[in-house]
């Protein structure tokens, strides 16, 4: 009896924390779309008041939940969805690893069993969603992918049976891009931009991104030179993420004469940054531009120039706008509009603006 | 379990178990009946297939541990052998999505006995060398997460994930064929042949007589030693077959994973009313805690699917913890009430006079 006793009285306590759990649900779905900035340019501003969420929910599952990156993602996700009248619900794993596949796909199911959910947005840790993938399919939810998309170039997706629609990520030609047009007015600005001028790049590797954001700068500041009568001159130091590394493509870049450098990514800062701080005067004369977010390139940004040589700006990736425009999509698919493969190009800061960035999650510490 | 007369003859003892599962029967379907009322789609064809798919490796691995567990053991390794034999496994036959890639069926075997192989090695640490089976597997957890890495880092040279095909003859086996979870099937097997094992071998008997009281079970001939590391084996060999379930359900492996596995598995083991001291056994016991886990971690997740600001997975975590310190107090609770009915009033009344 006693037994008994005891396994009821458990089973009380699962319903009450079930219970517990929904009772709180409520306050998040209002809460959430009045904490989010509205005031900067860069975003897809809601201008016409938030409709009452009645259309139904679109389920977002991430490949993480708390990371700055996330909530900028989460952010921009619920307000898309506020914006035209849909719930957005938001998860992701403990961890971006394969092994939390399990409790990611446990979040999928979730969404494929709420009978609200009418559209998923999804990026997913590893493989092992085929069959939840065949069951959107068969359900005539249709499934955005955003961020870096399905894992493993969609392997998880039976042919016949595909229910995504398009994607939505960051155009990594496009957000170096972004870096060329900023660096190359402050060149012109500063009377730099001359015939002859040395620009080196440091790739961080050779996969499509690395390829992407060198080739993105090299192609948007050719071709603004190109414009104005100027041929720079433009070394590529293409490398892999070893240590050390990108500390010997520095050095090369330096031998070379090179007069400013781009660095494709948060790693290749993190090495660079040591080297150029701790040899200031060496670097002092090299202009410098960056890409990605990252405590060094805070603290570099900071200097404007006063103690070691100056980081004229950097692109973030627009997490905002990639959870807005992934959700975006899955409404237009609902609501009978075309859909087409969404790139999203970075945000551009420098030493004035970082801060706001910050406040707006685009740029994070760590 | 010291009060019983004979630990050879612990088969009454396992009869006793049945209505500590008849109760976990109950528990399980008055859940399931709870979740089905909050969201009806908990028993939908996709969710029970779902919840198969990550009820099966769990049963199997808890299974193994449970003979273990019986000897008066714990084997802390079981997660991270699982995962990491299909490392090791998915490395050397260098598996990939597509299904030509690698040599999949060579990864059977491997699998599987590289589980049996870190059972060995637990099984001689704690009879031959005489470390405490905490010790012994917390060691051979972090060596068999290590070692395996390594090898699969050096073979494949990348450190990024291992993968198996995710569809094809390996889930047809594992998971479902034609819509219908085979590896339901499996755990029913398994759990036929671990209940002969247990309760109509020479080898279930001898390993519950060591978790009864070891010393004794020495002194009547049984070679302790010998049926220890038999229990250590099973515990590994099960791990092994656990991973080919678990890796057909989730066809990529992050290296040097599977921690906390094993805690989940052992978590479905007390709860299902195998003594943390050893000497009780209840297979049936170990499959109904499992599943029990199962439905409760499912039926969460659904009945907070609308949106919470609290995390399923977390709310999962404590109602775990509660149902399983509630298991074993239960069994403390019984080993008590059965102590007290086998002391006669008369007997007691001596005690007490020659105390005093």
């Amino acid at each position: 009896m006693k037994k008994l006793l005891a396994l009821l009285l458990a089973l009380v306590m699962v319903a009450g924390l079930v219970a517990c759990g929904g009772g709180e649900a409520t306050p998040t779905t209002t809460e959430a779309p009045v904490e989010n900035p509205t005031d900067s340019p860069a975003q897809e501003d809601p201008t016409d008041a938030p409709v009452a969420a009645d259309k139904g929910t679109i389920a977002v599952i991430a490949k993480g939940e708390t990371h700055a990156f996330w909530q900028a993602v989460k952010a921009g996700a619920v307000d898309a969805g506020a914006a035209a009248g849909y719930e957005v619900t938001f998860r992701g794993p403990t961890a971006e690893s394969e092994e939390y596949v399990p409790e990611q796909r446990e979040m999928v199911q979730a969404a494929l069993n709420n009978d609200d959910v009418k559209g998923i947005v999804l990026a997913t840790i590893g493989l092992g969603f085929a069959d939840e993938l065949t069951a959107a399919f068969d359900k005539g939810l249709p499934v955005v992918e955003f961020d870096s998309g399905l894992y493993d170039n969609n392997a998880d997706v039976t042919a016949e049976k595909d229910p995504t629609i398009g994607s939505v990520a960051t155009d990594n030609f496009a957000a170096a891009g972004v870096v060329a047009e900023n660096f190359y007015a402050y060149l012109k600005n500063n009377s730099l931009a001359v015939d002859g001028y040395k620009i080196g790049i440091i790739q961080h590797d050779s996969t499509s991104t690395g390829i992407d954001r060198a080739g993105g700068f090299k192609a948007k500041i050719e071709e603004l030179a190109a414009a104005d009568g100027i041929t720079l001159d433009i070394n590529v130091q293409v490398k892999a993420n070893n240590e050390g590394e990108y500390k010997l493509g520095l050095s090369a870049l330096k031998d070379w004469g090179a007069q400013s450098i781009f660095m494709t990514n948060e790693g290749v800062v993190n090495e660079v940054f040591p080297e150029i701080s701790t040899n200031a005067d060496a670097y002092k004369d090299i202009l410098f531009a960056g890409f990605d977010a990252g405590t060094n390139q805070y603290t570099w940004m900071k200097d404007a120039g006063a103690t070691y040589a100056l980081l004229v700006g950097s692109v973030a990736q627009d997490s905002y706008n990639i959870g807005y425009k992934a959700v975006e999509m899955a409404i237009n698919k609902l609501e009978g509009k075309e859909v087409s493969d969404v790139g999203i190009a970075g945000v551009w800061y420098t030493a004035e603006n970082i801060d706001e960035q910050k406040d707006r999650n685009i740029f994070y510490m760590g | 379990m010291s009060n019983k007369k004979s630990p050879l003859l612990n088969v009454k003892g396992v009869l006793a178990g049945g209505k500590q599962n008849m109760v976990i029967i109950l528990a399980a379907v008055a859940l399931f009946f709870v979740f089905y009322l909050i969201n009806p789609s908990f028993a939908s064809d996709l969710n029970l297939n779902n919840m198969a798919k990550s009820f099966v490796p769990y049963a199997i691995l808890a299974l193994g541990v449970t003979f273990v567990i019986a000897t008066g053991g714990i084997d802390l390794s079981i997660g991270t052998v699982c995962i990491g034999s299909a490392v090791l496994a998915g490395a050397i036959c260098r598996t990939g999505v597509a299904l030509e890639d690698g040599i999949l069926w060579l990864t059977i075997p491997i699998i599987v006995l590289t589980g049996t192989v870190f059972g060995l090695i637990n099984g001689l640490l704690v009879a031959k060398c005489k470390l405490a089976p905490f010790i012994a597997t917390l060691g051979t957890m972090l060596v068999s997460r290590g070692l395996t890495s390594v090898v699969a880092e050096a073979v494949r040279e990348t450190s990024s994930a291992v993968k198996y095909p995710t569809v094809g003859w390996f889930q047809d086996i594992f998971v479902k064929y034609n819509g219908f979870p085979v590896g339901l099937l499996w755990v029913l097997a398994l759990t036929v042949i671990c209940m002969v094992v247990m309760y109509k071998t020479k080898i279930g008997r001898y390993i519950l007589a060591i978790g009864s009281n070891e010393e004794a079970a020495r002194l009547s001939g049984i070679d302790t030693d010998k049926y220890k590391i038999i229990a250590y084996v099973i515990g590994g060999t099960f791990a092994g077959l656990a991973a080919l379930f678990y890796t057909a359900a989730n066809p990529s492996l992050t290296i040097a994973g599977g921690n906390g596995m094993e805690l989940d598995a052992i978590a479905g083991v007390y709860i299902g009313g195998t003594s943390t001291t050893g000497g009780a056994a209840s297979i049936m016991g170990t499959i109904l805690g499992s599943l029990i886990l199962v439905i409760i971690r499912n039926g969460l997740n659904l009945a907070l699917s609308g949106g919470s600001i609290v995390s399923a997975t977390n709310i999962t975590y404590a109602v775990t913890g509660v149902i399983v310190v509630g298991a074993v107090m239960l069994d403390i609770l019984k080993k008590k009430n059965a102590a007290k009915v086998k002391i006669p009033p008369t007997a007691e009344k001596k005690a007490e006079a020659s105390k005093s």
